[in-house]
């Protein structure tokens, strides 16, 4: 009972499926046709997609970017847009296979959430400065999607695989501390202390249902985002002065590339209502980071295990030029930026002040957006005054979509007046 | 440049730990009883207390040491525009030509001979360059550029953030901010204003019958269009009593939109409220004021965000009712009649029975009875028994209910039975923002400064290219060299695609 523009969006979404598959085929059989082949479902699917987003907006009657479905397939559009450029442009077709499978990711979260169409638009967000606003703001996040691909690619070639074996095993175990020891211990150390966080997380798996699990849940939630400053803090230390051996950043890669894959996991795991968080409660965001938390292990252990076995056969022999990626990763990003903080930032900012006579209010999802302009502030300042390039650069990059997507969903947690769905 | 990252750290920090601290604290700040909920529910002592509102911290983003922040990111960002100022100039006016030398020691540097001639050779540079050239001993020099005015970005996006930072902090100093509310007729002052607005008019527009919209089908069940089949039918998705979704396709008139305020508020269209600025007696101006479209007067701006559903003025009418009349002692009955608004009938004891109000959805407000809404939700009517010119007691009765009397002089009682011709017109308070935003003009003036220096940094690329011509016997020997500031990759792989083109036929 699908609408024309969900059908036609579906229609991409099986294209670009197609596309990842075939430009995953052009890692090991390096024959031309195949990659041809693989850029031409990307572009057929841009087709429908295009057309998808022209229908919505005849049905709807306004621009298709008043919930978060429509966001989020312009940002996988605008992904598949540079895709295509990078391609025709640096002819270099196995970015096609690190790009596409980000957008196959996108393309999956944006077919989670619900699409139906609205034909009425509250009287605030009737007014032009919205679309400006939005289009621009997933125009550049779309941009940075992109700059976060090549710095995973960036991050896996510069490993140049002759680690030592003692670096490899500190550097597990040193994970497995902060990512599954810390959060344990912390929950030990909150029952100790009788804390006992309100939580009535609910998990639902074959048949049985386990209730008030989310104490847990949330201490694990909480050892997410500290683990991963841990992981950080062991890169910069330790790991990422050993120049000859590169092995904090191809760590880093697969724990980011295999975070995003545990978020998306469990988004679908919630949407399938085998797990349900608390409501309107501060701290739903950790429980449901607790979930991805525990995804993380096992998704990280495999995509170790996989990365490392396809490391000398098919990674070495990329003809990357590691000076070109990080290229292309700081033109991805000065492309969103301006985007970013014109659509994001400034336009937002004016059309608030029409709408509800301010310019700032200090709303969940402006601080999110501030503190990612700050962000990508701080990488274009360190590129340009501390010459911070490289894995600098590409670890920047892939922090900094992270926390893109963390803002496009903190609409589910945080209230205030971005709380479209 | 360290203090600025410093200052920026710290700002980043500080703006995530507030963004949790005002989600922990379900009463706001400065909202009615907070001092009360934060000492006594949350614990907190005396002393604490005290700290925590000498910082601020329940309302960090409005505190003096934000603002203090704030003050030295824009004493930061003022050093960094006059620093960088002179190094930036001397960058647009660098070396306009360079000698052979200077030319050779360039990273991107190639040399040639080819056969032909300069001016065939000056014809063939890249045309998006604009060339200069001079004569020297050691042949001809040419200097190349474009996009040097790039460099200028920084100091343009600098300065509108300068703007904005400072837009802000004017605003949060001297801006001013209220609410007022009001009816048509009302009008509207505060003490800030040496003006009054009355409120001429307040329409709550909807939207026709549209896609995504919840309609009550024959006043029975709601359900979702979800198509306009044609003119006069729509594709509703509905759901059964067992939860399952189903579509059904639906007339137009079996449809109603409109059914409850509080729950449709999904179809409001619009907020339009027309007002007149009153100074001194006088009638100043009068303005139409929508959502998205603020009127602008002496400084201070009116926008209209919304209406109070909560106190709406219910004018409700109905033709007659049709009331049973019963003794209170023995409740027999005593009669049924129809009694129009006003309209008088003779109890069996002498006194007379008049209908004087309607209310459709009774509440009782501060000990006053009014009507809460305009839909027949908890409909009532008051009735009156008088003699002679004498009020002897009054019952508000409700439709099909009855009521017991304690009022010493009753003798009957009534019970609503029907009611009808029933009309209801319903007009909400309007709500108006009322702001005084000082920073107004420098915080767009930022936005515009801003957006040029980012299309001025991002998009454009300062490039320049050097060559020298040296003509020997009918040949060219050609020194090329360039530099490019972003995109040296992309820029490497031009050089020598043009390197390629001089030679070349």
């Amino acid at each position: 009972m699908a609408t024309l523009d969900v059908k036609l969006f579906y229609l991409a979404f099986i294209f670009y499926f197609g596309g990842f598959i075939v430009f995953s085929l052009y890692v090991p059989f390096r024959k031309d046709g195949v990659y041809r082949f693989a850029t031409a479902l990307m572009a057929l699917g841009l087709v429908p997609q295009t057309v998808a987003i022209i229908v919505r907006w005849a049905t709807s009657e306004h621009v298709p970017l008043s919930n978060m479905y429509e966001y989020m397939s312009l940002m996988s559009w605008m992904a598949v847009l540079i895709l295509l450029l990078l391609i025709w442009r640096y002819k270099r077709p196995l970015m096609g296979s690190f790009i596409s499978p980000l957008v196959f990711m996108l393309m999956v979260t944006a077919s989670m959430l619900p699409k139906q169409v609205s034909q009425m638009l509250m009287p605030a967000l009737q007014s032009y400065w919205i679309t400006i606003h939005v289009t621009l703001a997933a125009l550049g996040s779309g941009a940075f999607a992109v700059a976060c691909a090549v710095s995973f690619i960036y991050l896996m070639k510069v490993h140049k695989g002759s680690d030592d074996d003692g670096i490899v095993r500190s550097s597990l175990l040193w994970w497995l501390f902060t990512f599954l020891c810390f959060p344990l211990i912390l929950h030990l150390i909150l029952v100790i202390m009788g804390v006992n966080p309100p939580s009535v997380m609910v998990i639902n798996i074959l048949g049985g249902q386990y209730g008030n699990s989310g104490s847990l849940a949330i201490s694990l939630g909480i050892g997410l985002p500290v683990g991963a400053l841990l992981l950080s803090l062991l890169y910069n230390k330790r790991i990422g002065k050993a120049d000859d051996s590169r092995f904090g950043s191809n760590l880093f890669a697969v724990t980011a590339s295999s975070l995003l894959l545990a978020g998306l996991i469990s988004g679908l795991l919630n949407k399938a209502g085998i797990f349900t968080i608390t409501e309107r409660s501060p701290l739903r965001i950790f429980e449901f980071f607790g979930v991805i938390l525990v995804l993380l292990w096992p998704i990280f252990f495999l995509n170790f295990w996989f990365v490392n076995r396809m490391k000398q056969k098919v990674i070495d022999k990329i003809d990357f030029n590691p000076e070109l990626l990080d290229e292309i990763n700081y033109k991805a990003i000065a492309l969103g930026y301006p985007l970013y903080t014109i659509g994001a930032l400034f336009a937002g900012a004016i059309w608030a002040e029409q709408a509800w006579g301010s310019f700032w209010s200090w709303d969940p999802k402006e601080v999110g957006a501030l503190i990612i302009w700050l962000f990508y502030s701080g990488f274009l300042h360190a590129r340009y005054n501390r010459q911070w390039k490289g894995s600098k650069a590409a670890i920047l990059s892939v922090f900094g979509f992270l926390m893109v997507i963390l803002s496009f969903f903190g609409n589910y947690f945080f209230g205030g007046q971005h709380a479209y769905t | 440049m360290k203090f600025a990252i410093i200052v920026l750290v710290i700002l980043a920090i500080v703006s995530v730990a507030s963004l949790f601290i005002g989600e922990f604290y379900p009463v706001t700040a400065g909202g009615p009883g907070w001092q009360e909920y934060w000492q006594q529910e949350l614990g907190i002592s005396k002393p604490l207390f005290k700290v925590l509102t000498f910082f601020q911290l329940h309302d960090p983003y409005r505190s003096w040491w934000y603002r203090l922040l704030l003050g030295f990111l824009s004493l930061s960002l003022f050093v960094c525009i006059i620093d960088k100022l002179p190094t930036i100039i001397k960058e647009i006016r660098r070396d306009k030509f360079k000698d052979t030398e200077a030319l050779q020691r360039l990273k991107l540097y190639s040399s040639f001979s080819t056969d032909k001639s300069s001016e065939e050779l000056i014809k063939r540079l890249p045309s998006l360059f604009r060339f200069r050239s001079e004569e020297s001993e050691n042949g001809k020099r040419l200097y190349g550029q474009r996009g040097v005015i790039s460099h200028l970005g920084q100091t343009f996006n600098h300065t509108g953030l300068l703007c904005l930072v400072l837009g802000g902090l004017f605003t949060s100093w001297l801006g001013f901010s209220t609410s007022v509310s009001g009816l048509p007729g009302d009008i509207l002052s505060d003490p800030a204003l040496d003006f009054t607005v009355r409120v001429d008019s307040f329409n709550i527009e909807y939207y026709p019958l549209g896609l995504g919209q919840y309609v009550l089908v024959d006043d029975a069940f709601i359900g979702r269009i979800i198509k306009r089949l044609d003119d006069e039918r729509f594709l509703l998705e509905t759901m059964s009593e067992s939860g399952e979704l189903a579509n059904l396709s639906v007339e137009r008139e079996r449809l109603r939109n409109q059914y409850n305020i509080n729950m449709d508020s999904g179809n409001i269209s619009d907020y339009i409220a027309v007002l007149t600025i009153i100074e001194d007696g006088e009638e100043i101006a009068t303005r139409r004021v929508e959502v998205n479209h603020p009127m602008r007067y002496k400084g201070f701006r009116f926008y209209q965000t919304s209406f109070d559903s909560n106190n709406p003025l219910v004018n409700a009418n109905i033709d007659s009712a049709l009331v049973v009349i019963k003794r209170l002692d023995d409740e027999a009955l005593v009669d049924t009649v129809a009694l129009s608004m006003d309209g008088k009938y003779q109890l069996p004891d002498g006194s007379l029975l008049t209908l004087t109000r309607f209310l459709p959805d009774f509440r009782l407000i501060d000990g006053e009875a009014m009507s809460a809404s305009g839909h027949l939700l908890n409909p009532a009517v008051l009735l009156q028994v008088q003699k002679g010119n004498e009020d002897l007691y009054h019952q508000w009765s409700f439709l099909r209910s009855t009521f017991h009397h304690t009022d010493p002089e009753a003798r009957y009682n009534f019970v609503l039975l029907e009611i009808f011709g029933f009309t209801s017109q319903v007009t909400y308070p309007t709500i108006l923002e009322v702001k005084k935003t000082p920073g107004y003009f420098l915080v767009w003036l930022g936005f515009i400064l801003s957006t040029i220096g980012l299309g001025l940094s991002f998009y454009f690329t300062p490039q320049r290219l050097w060559l020298v011509i040296r003509q020997d016997k009918g040949q060219s020997e050609v020194l090329m060299g360039g530099i490019s500031r972003k995109n040296k990759a992309l820029f490497a792989q031009k050089f020598d695609n043009w390197v390629k083109r001089l030679q070349e036929g």
